[in-house]
């Protein structure tokens, strides 16, 4: 165990260091590239032996891990953004092959107009997917989300997207602990399940008429929920062994006798602990919940943990046209039928900055808003 | 109740080779039964000439049935069964 500065993409590919990746499909993107030169950087070394598959475009980079995954190695592929987009059918294919593929994703809004700056746009676009998608709020959690993704993905059956943001997670430098390899060995020894063999020879992605389809359809979404306690035990286990509990789907700060709740996902809540604790010392009775886990989405987590409070605020760093932020909407969806004000807010979209200033702000704007807002108001224009 | 199915979308290599056409649409297939006198009512409905009589017995040629029903539904005796394709985790198709 050691202690080292690390920038969110560097935690990213120390964690696929620690967890021996056996394969790296991928195609140069920013803000995502710099997870993969510090992997090819390990493999130039010698500290890992992974093979570096070189491909044309993210469409094939995906294409070319869930390949390898089919045969039965441990894969690991990076991008964000366009990258991600571009990737989408293969996204889907990934999920509906129930191959445990990790992807870390180094959140950026998407085009058009172009832009490079963070936002969490790219992963929501796939929430539908059939991924389980974890949200870091730093990086040491980045590298830990890592090593759990794969432990979850292999256990369930189901690709894991590890999301950080671009520039504010991937390219910042924060104090990181790397775990012991010889205790993340035992903590995650290789499940490897083989559908490519060539003494067995499968079709697969097989034709599915109307009488399968459907039933491959409840099989994966049934995973998805079994994922909700996959994800919690995983959790807690990695927290026994290495001493940093990041919770399994949400984590609950200073909620015990909070009347106002602030919830969000990301880079965000790191601000917002320190906004809880300053408003906390001022009297009021502020807490913070961190979606740590979106897909499968926790709403029997969410209706526990907001039982008790009057109004909640949600923030979005991403924005469904037409609908609101989406955190908000499933929100509100997730607390049907219990007597809580819910206040949505879309900020912070293409880099717009949102400090512990705006956080504030917005949660005395939301507090002075009598009527719940019916879709999302738009913070910060 | 959501049927048992591999994981993993997968058959065995060649599988769709050696089954007949018709099986990746068809969800059901005909049986004839006991019943059947023969009136060969079945044989003139059927859109894709898979009933035909042979040796005094009505036969079904899977590599032309699409598992549309309508032989079943026309048959007077009710002497043709419907029965799902599904069977089992293993075959997916029989």
């Amino acid at each position: 165990m050691s202690t080292t500065l690390l920038t969110g993409s560097e935690a990213a590919a120390y964690g696929a260091k620690l967890a021996r990746i056996e394969v790296l499909a991928y195609y140069p993107i920013t803000p995502a590239f710099p997870a993969m030169e510090r992997v090819s950087k390990f493999i130039d070394d010698g500290d890992l032996k992974t093979r570096f598959v070189r491909v044309e475009s993210d469409h094939s980079a995906l294409a070319a891990a869930l390949g390898a995954s089919l045969a039965g190695s441990r894969t690991f592929t990076v991008t964000n953004s366009q990258g991600l987009l571009y990737m989408t059918e293969v996204v889907y294919h990934t999920a509906g092959l129930r191959q445990p593929v990790v992807m870390a994703v180094a959140n950026r809004a998407l085009s058009a107009p172009h832009s490079r700056f963070p936002e969490q746009g790219d992963a929501i676009s796939q929430g539908a997917s059939g991924w389980i998608q974890l949200f870091c709020e730093n990086n040491q959690e980045v590298l830990d989300n890592m090593l759990q993704a794969f432990k979850i993905a292999e256990t369930v059956r189901l690709p894991v997207m590890v999301n950080y943001e671009g520039y504010i997670q991937s390219h910042t430098l924060e104090e990181v602990e790397i775990p012991n390899q010889e205790k993340i060995d035992q903590f995650l020894p290789l499940n490897r399940v083989r559908t490519l063999d060539v003494d067995n020879p499968q079709g697969v992605n097989t034709v599915a008429s109307p009488e399968f389809y459907m039933d491959y359809k409840f099989r994966q979404n049934e995973a998805m929920e079994q994922a909700l306690t996959v994800i919690c035990s995983v959790a807690s286990d990695y927290a026994k062994e290495f001493g940093r509990d990041w919770s399994g789907l949400i984590e609950t700060y200073q909620m015990e006798d909070a009347e106002h709740a602030f919830v969000a996902m990301g880079s965000m809540i790191s601000d917002a602990r320190i906004v809880v604790d300053e408003l906390r010392e001022k009297g009021q009775k502020i807490g913070l919940v961190k979606v740590r886990t979106w897909r499968p989405f926790p709403a029997e987590a969410l209706r526990e943990a907001l039982k008790n409070v009057q109004l909640v605020t949600v923030c979005d760093k991403n924005i469904v046209y037409g609908l609101g932020g989406a955190l908000g909407t499933e929100v509100k969806s997730a607390l049907y039928g219990q007597t809580v004000r819910i206040n949505s807010y879309v900020l912070g979209l293409g880099g717009r900055d949102v400090t512990t200033e705006e956080i504030k702000q917005v949660l005395e704007l939301s507090e002075k808003t009598e009527k719940q807002t019916t879709a999302s108001e738009w913070f910060g224009l | 109740m959501a049927k048992n199915l591999p994981v993993v979308p997968t058959a065995k290599a060649g599988s769709l080779a050696e089954v007949p056409a018709g099986i990746t649409w068809r969800i059901q297939q005909p049986v004839i039964l006991e019943t059947c006198n023969m009136c060969l009512d079945c044989t003139l409905f059927c859109p894709d000439g898979a009933l035909v009589q042979q040796n005094s017995k009505i036969v079904l040629k899977l590599n032309l049935c699409k598992g549309c029903g309508i032989c079943a539904n026309e048959c007077k005796e009710n002497a043709i069964q419907m029965i799902p394709e599904y069977s089992g985790v293993q075959g997916v198709f029989r």
